[in-house]
């Protein structure tokens, strides 16, 4: 049996939630009674909590420990609550190995493990170990076999990157890395930075209002750290492909994700609204509780061409290529309609609103306006979207099930094996149960609970292919 | 071969009851700190009105659209007024199965069974026994 302890850095993990509420204030405020050679009563209590936080997290990183042997993996934790997990080597689906700059330094590896059972969405095991015995528990689990490495162009990863960002995103990472910089510092750094964006603004105050102005730069500012974040997370792109998949990336803060080939779930091909305009797609593999949905999915390949990334998902995964009728919404008028009328409804919406607002409240003329293009825009991207479902999305049933649809602002395409289906379910309305349709459903069997949904199937020939392929399955 | 069920009539009367019980003790408190305001009275009026709209007008009409499906190996399950939803359950996807008696439906002879999947549960509302016995050694047959 072989046994690790966790590394020391365990400790700060453990502190971290702590940190700027209790450590840092309490050492800020040792710092000035010390200058004044004074303790005041008031800190005693503050004090007394930071040591005892200190000494509870001493003793969870002493109490850590990851064990394994032919059959099993140990994970042990807990000092006063002793929790020991034993884990069969086959109920491992897929790990994950990072390393900020601090691990880096002091040899440490950040090391997440995903299987089967667990809650949804979230990882089951996370340590931090030292690199040396992590190396050794990568070969114990996964093997020795050498795969070879692709290194995808620089350019790919710069597009990938930009079609991933979002100011919303960007304003996520920086507005908590702003305010908490500002109070560690005692600065109010979040209104310095307000009142210089208003002040490179004056120059266009002339032709939009300085809200719009300030608005426009915060967005773009937002988009920018997004940008720069997904390029840095995306840098240095490697992957390796044999009965194990390994990708890994990443500047400072580098990661490793380890699936094993036949335990993925499903592959999806993505597109975002940029790649969408390029052309191009993302796939991204669902393994465990590593899904589609979590922003920290792996995205296996930066993007391609769809014929190249379906032949590279059906290499690499052995997904064969879907043999079956594809299932699509009926191509009549009357379907047509029930998509077009959600984006028909907001674009009258939004036209209404426009010339209310300019009607009722001349002074912010321009600010309808400049709220209209963008909503209109958004309207137009989403109808887009709806055409997109009425004319493609569907069904495949056979050993691989492919399924395309559309969720938010993205079109996917899944791939995934029949075995891999879990849940199946369908939903008529009043108006679907008059059109003879239905709203279809699977869940797939995994952590991350994937759902495919696909939008007013003809229900009797849903129902007849659903049966030919229980059938065969 | 398709059979197709329906549920007992003993179920709707059993949700009738369940559901009369379970609304009669916020409807209670409400009248009672009507004392203290008129607003609770009120609160406590809709609220009859509402459990006596779902017990008279949408359980019946809830079980009547319910219906289930069994062959040799899936089951279907419908259910649902104005959104109807339509489960499709081999019975290789099954992990375990709970079968669930309450007092008032064993006295009636009727069982609730519940159908583990991968993700979530199925659940099939009171049937007879000798029904739902029959059900479950087909889908452990099969799993």
């Amino acid at each position: 049996m072989n046994h690790n302890k966790s590394h020391p850095l365990t400790v700060f993990r453990t502190l971290k939630p702590l940190l700027f509420v209790l450590l840092v204030p309490v050492a800020q405020q040792i710092f000035r009674d010390l200058a004044h050679r004074t303790v005041r009563p008031i800190w005693r209590t503050e004090l007394l909590l930071a040591a005892l936080a200190i000494v509870v997290a001493i003793l969870r990183w002493r109490a850590e420990a990851v064990e394994w042997d032919e059959r099993s993996v140990i994970f042990r934790r807990g000092f006063f609550f002793r929790q020991t997990a034993v884990v069969p080597r086959e109920k491992l689906v897929a790990a994950v190995f990072s390393q900020n700059p601090a691990d880096i330094l002091l040899g440490a590896v950040t090391l997440t493990f995903q299987t089967e059972g667990g809650r949804t969405r979230r990882s089951d095991f996370t340590y931090k170990l030292y690199q040396k015995d992590v190396k050794t528990l990568y070969l114990a689990v996964f093997g020795k076999e050498i795969h070879p490495i692709i290194a995808p162009k620089f350019q790919r990863c710069l597009w990938t990157a930009a079609a991933e960002s979002s100011a919303l995103t960007g304003w996520t990472v920086a507005v908590p890395v702003i305010r908490r910089a500002g109070k560690l510092f005692g600065v109010a750094l979040s209104q310095m930075l307000l009142w210089r964006l208003r002040s490179a603004t004056v120059r266009f105050q002339a032709y939009f209002p300085r809200a719009l102005n300030v608005l426009t730069l915060l967005l773009l500012a937002g988009y920018t750290v997004s940008f720069l974040v997904a390029l840095v997370r995306l840098a240095r792109f490697r992957l390796s492909q044999g009965q194990i998949i390994t990708i890994s990336a990443g500047l400072f803060i580098r990661r490793k994700v380890v699936a094993f080939r036949d335990l993925v779930s499903a592959v999806v091909l993505e597109q975002p609204p940029l790649l969408r305009a390029l052309r191009r797609f993302l796939p991204r593999i669902s393994a465990g509780a590593l899904g589609v949905a979590r922003r920290e999915t792996p995205s296996f390949f930066p993007m391609d061409s769809h014929a190249n990334a379906v032949r590279q998902t059906q290499s690499i995964f052995a997904f064969s290529p879907p043999d079956g009728i594809f299932l699509r919404p009926p191509q009549t008028r009357q379907i047509a309609r029930r998509f077009y009328r959600l984006p028909v409804i907001w674009l009258a919406v939004v036209l209404t609103a426009a010339v209310l607002a300019g009607e009722l409240l001349a002074f912010f003329n321009r600010f309808a306006v400049f709220l209209t293009l963008p909503l209109l825009v958004t309207v137009a991207y989403y109808g887009h979207l709806c055409r997109f479902n009425f004319r493609h999305g569907g069904i495949v049933f056979g050993k691989t099930v492919f399924a395309r649809n559309s969720r938010g602002r993205k079109t996917r395409e899944w791939y995934c094996s029949a075995q891999a289906v879990a849940n199946i379910y369908w939903r008529e309305t009043p108006r679907d149960r008059r059109d003879g349709t239905c709203n279809f459903r699977i869940t797939l069997n995994n952590r991350a609970a994937e759902n495919i949904l696909v939008r007013r199937l003809d229900r009797k020939i849903l129902r007849e292919h659903l049966e030919n392929w229980l059938h065969q399955e | 071969m398709i059979r197709e069920s329906r549920l007992p009539r003993k179920a709707l009367w059993l949700w009738q009851i369940r559901l009369g019980g379970l609304a009669l003790f916020p409807i209670t408190a409400f009248f009672i700190l009507g004392r203290i305001s008129l607003w609770f009275h009120a609160v406590g009026l809709f609220l009859t009105v509402a459990a006596l709209w779902v017990i008279f007008f949408y359980l019946p009409r809830y079980f009547a659209a319910f219906r289930f499906e069994q062959t040799a190996d899936r089951l279907l399950v419908r259910r649902g007024v104005w959104f109807r939803r339509t489960d499709l359950l081999p019975h290789l996807r099954v992990v375990y199965t709970v079968s669930l008696v309450s007092p008032l439906a064993r006295r009636w002879g009727l069982c609730a069974l519940s159908f583990k999947l991968v993700r979530g549960w199925l659940i099939l509302p009171e049937i007879a026994v000798a029904q739902a016995e029959k059900l479950l050694a087909e889908v452990r047959n099969e799993s």
